[in-house]
């Protein structure tokens, strides 16, 4: 027979593994704490960074779109969902000259068909590389030469690699990088220079059912900056009323984004004090059923100070016990995370409808060890009362035990 | 008798819950796609889902035939063949068959992650019950000399 | 030296507004190897007086001295520490731990302070003494009484203690497992540990080389 160790911890061990059910109910309460906390966390950075990176990649005080189309410019920046829209190109000059407008650059939105004639339907986005101050910097760092005509970028979603080509309206281009996740629409997007937007414009209007009718001088949107210091709502409500004639609609990235923020911030909130109810409701309950079953066991720990165990020993088997209790309820918590929600969290991302990107690995491990920590504190938190009451037994009423 | 009993019924029931999951999920709950893609042409999906319910079904039948099989040798025999199947499950979503290549595609976005999860959790359970009965048997037949 | 000596010991209880002593005025003294029996009626104090000899009553008064230290002085962790490595100590009825194995229970003792070594070789011998070297991986609630019984004391003795200390060792036991306990104490005190028994059983005193009888808390030497 080999050597055999009882220490502390193989006691604690031995005690737990011969009440399996108690044993494993104790570990799911830990458990479900650890998967709320690591999700939770996991789920609300995910969105502060999603709209983080949407703050930095829309840029632009406001869009002007075609009256109507404005909840299409949001599904497609936001979401990916591929649309359609423009005005002419006489329309578009004016817009850029209006008033209050400091900077202003014209996009083209195309949306791929569902047929043989395209890859796969998607968000087609041309910009001016001349003007752009949104999506052509950003581009600009992967492309440093940037966009040659007849190439496009993907966005970090799509399956397509660089060099390799693909097909929209009949016409093959190839790809010439691929961008970094954004959490936002851009990652399931398609990006062109403007030459070669019209171009796509001009194939697409060949098998759309109503055709394009100024093809080169289309514009989808126009993104501006306003001046500094100025109201953005009044200049959304003038630029409506002055174009009225000309079916215009504002888009106000910045309140998009700050309402966003606003609900975030409220989300973020309830869910943290969710967690810190449900982190003491654990304590509450786990404290519970350990005075319970160390009561139940006040008998077996009067053995072990007639043995001879010192107070201090029986502290220790006690708090050993609830300690692997919490590690293995944590470590079972963040796994039944990692096993069961990162797989779907495209799916998630998607369903959520905003902004979300789930954090670099680095940040993520960070998250999952203090999730690990917080959960890994509720038993031994739990049982301190218990380690306490038993440890003060004196070998006398030990004695009444046995 | 009563552990005999009781792992005949956990290890078979949850081989005919995972089979049907496997067999059945991409077709009624985390869809695949439609047969015909954009292109005109069968999806890569649909035959994935058409060699899943194969494979599922193979599972679940396992799953029954352990429910009512008393040798613990044949039923370590059966775990191990369980497990090879959840295996192959794996095997046709990731590698010999797979799903649509977009990003957005429900096969990709549901399907694949949870075949994914059930393939997996068919191929280890199996193969730690297999292991178990095993082991148990040979400390039994040790014990009996 | 004597391996124990009790002088004056004295155990008072208050009850229903009076006084009542459990122990009144007992002396004995117990040298290496001596079997000693305490018997007499239930209710006598034959469990309190060994239960203060374990260090786990404090007495009224009287004085308690085990090779050559008086219990009197020592704090909690001192009689704890006594109680490990100086007596083996058998507590009336079921005292075998449920959660570990038979041979876990046995070593249970020794693992309780730091020490150096490994007593799982020593352990099988004392299970083999007791004869249930074949149950070393069972569970209590697999063995009879009397295989229990025999797992607290090799239990007992994983420490080498220089004095056993057993209450009611027989009384859940069938004549022959009666017989063979009483036997395994007797070998036990030829190895020159003392062994002091507490029981009411007429014939356990038979086995014994010298007997005390305890009536109403007064103790007295009948041979």
């Amino acid at each position: 027979m080999g050597k055999r160790r009882l220490t502390s911890r193989a006691i604690a061990v031995q005690n737990l593994r011969r009440r399996p059910m108690r044993t494993l109910c104790m570990v799911s309460f830990v458990a479900l704490l650890s998967f709320v906390v690591s999700g939770g966390s996991l789920f609300s950075y995910s969105l502060l960074n999603g709209a983080r990176s949407m703050s930095a990649r829309l840029g632009a005080d406001a869009l002007i779109v075609p009256l109507g189309y404005e909840k299409n410019a949001e599904g497609a920046l936001l979401r990916g969902e591929p649309s359609t829209f423009y005005f002419s190109g006489e329309l578009s000059e004016r817009l850029m000259h209006a008033e209050g407008v400091v900077r202003a650059s014209p996009q083209l939105f195309i949306a791929s068909f569902n047929s043989s004639h395209c890859a796969f339907p998607a968000q087609l986005i041309g910009y001016d590389p001349r003007t752009d101050f949104t999506i052509g910097p950003w581009l600009e760092e992967k492309m440093p030469g940037g966009l040659p005509d007849g190439e496009v970028v993907v966005g970090n979603l799509v399956s397509r690699k660089r060099g390799d080509d693909i097909t929209f309206f009949g016409r093959t281009y190839r790809v010439a990088g691929r961008l970094d996740k954004t959490g936002m629409g851009f990652d399931t997007s398609i990006f062109l220079n403007m030459n070669t937007a019209r171009a796509a414009l001009a194939d697409y209007s060949q098998y759309a059912e109503k055709p394009v009718t100024d093809v080169g001088g289309a514009v989808s949107s126009i993104t501006v900056d306003i001046k500094d210091g100025a109201d953005h709502s009044k200049f959304a409500r003038e630029t409506r009323e002055y174009f009225k004639g000309d079916l215009v609609g504002v888009v106000l990235t910045q309140t998009m984004i700050d309402n966003i923020s606003k609900d975030l911030g409220a989300f973020l909130s309830i869910v943290t004090v969710l967690m810190a109810a449900l982190w003491a409701l654990d304590v509450g309950v786990l404290a519970i059923l350990f005075t319970v079953t160390f009561n139940e066991r006040r008998r077996e720990f009067g053995i072990y100070r007639v043995l001879g165990a010192t107070r201090r020993k029986l502290r220790w088997i006690i708090l050993s016990e609830s300690c692997a209790v919490s590690v293995a309820g944590a470590v079972a918590g963040v796994f039944s995370l990692c096993f069961f929600v990162f797989p779907f969290a495209p799916l998630i991302s998607r369903t959520i409808g905003t902004a979300y990107l789930q954090p670099s690995p680095e940040v993520l491990s960070v998250i999952l060890l203090a999730s690990l920590l917080v959960s890994f504190v509720t038993g031994p938190v739990a049982s301190i009362n218990s380690a306490a009451a038993i440890g003060r037994m004196s070998a006398c009423e030990a004695l009444k035990e046995v | 008798m009563k552990d005999k009993q009781r792992n005949r019924a956990i290890a078979g029931a949850a081989g005919v819950i995972l089979g049907g999951l496997i067999a059945l999920g991409p077709q009624y709950v985390f869809k695949i796609c439609e047969q015909t893609g954009h292109h005109g042409g069968v999806t890569q999906c649909f035959w994935t889902g058409r060699a899943e319910m194969g494979v599922g079904a193979l599972i679940a039948v396992i799953g029954i035939v352990y429910l009512l099989t008393k040798d613990a040798r044949v039923r370590a025999g059966l775990s191990i063949a369980a497990s090879l199947s959840g295996a192959l499950s794996l095997a046709v979503i990731d590698v010999l068959i797979g799903v649509c290549g977009e990003a957005d595609m429900s096969c990709r976005l549901a399907t694949l992650p949870a075949i994914n999860i059930v393939g997996i959790i068919t191929a280890f359970s199996a193969a730690a019950n297999a292991f178990y009965l095993l082991r148990r048997q040979s400390a039994e037949s040790g014990s009996n000399g | 030296m004597k391996m124990l000596v009790v002088r004056g010991l004295c155990k008072e209880y208050r009850r229903g507004g009076g006084t009542f002593y459990a122990v009144r005025d007992a002396a004995m003294s117990v040298g290496d190897g001596d079997f000693v029996c305490i018997s007499g009626q239930s209710g006598g104090g034959k469990s309190t007086l060994l239960n203060m000899i374990a260090g786990l009553l404090e007495p009224t008064s009287g004085s308690i001295t085990s090779g050559g230290r008086e219990l009197a002085g020592m704090n909690d962790y001192e009689l704890s520490l006594y109680r490990n490595e100086r007596i083996g100590y058998i507590p009336q009825g079921q005292s075998i731990l449920p959660n570990l194995s038979v041979i876990d229970n046995v070593l249970l003792p020794f693992y309780l302070y730091k020490k150096t070594g490994d007593p799982t070789g020593r352990a099988m011998t004392l299970l083999d003494r007791v004869g249930i070297a074949h149950l070393a991986e069972a569970y209590p609630a697999h063995l009879s009484g009397g295989e229990l019984k025999r797992t607290a004391i090799a239990r007992s003795l994983i420490n080498s203690p220089k004095m056993l200390l057993a209450d009611e060792p027989t009384v859940d036991l069938d004549p022959r497992n009666a017989e063979e306990v009483m036997k395994i104490f007797s070998d036990i005190s030829r190895d020159s540990a003392a062994v002091i028994l507490v029981t009411h059983e007429a014939n356990s005193a038979r086995w014994v080389a010298r007997r005390f009888s305890m009536e109403s808390g007064i103790l007295k030497e009948t041979t």
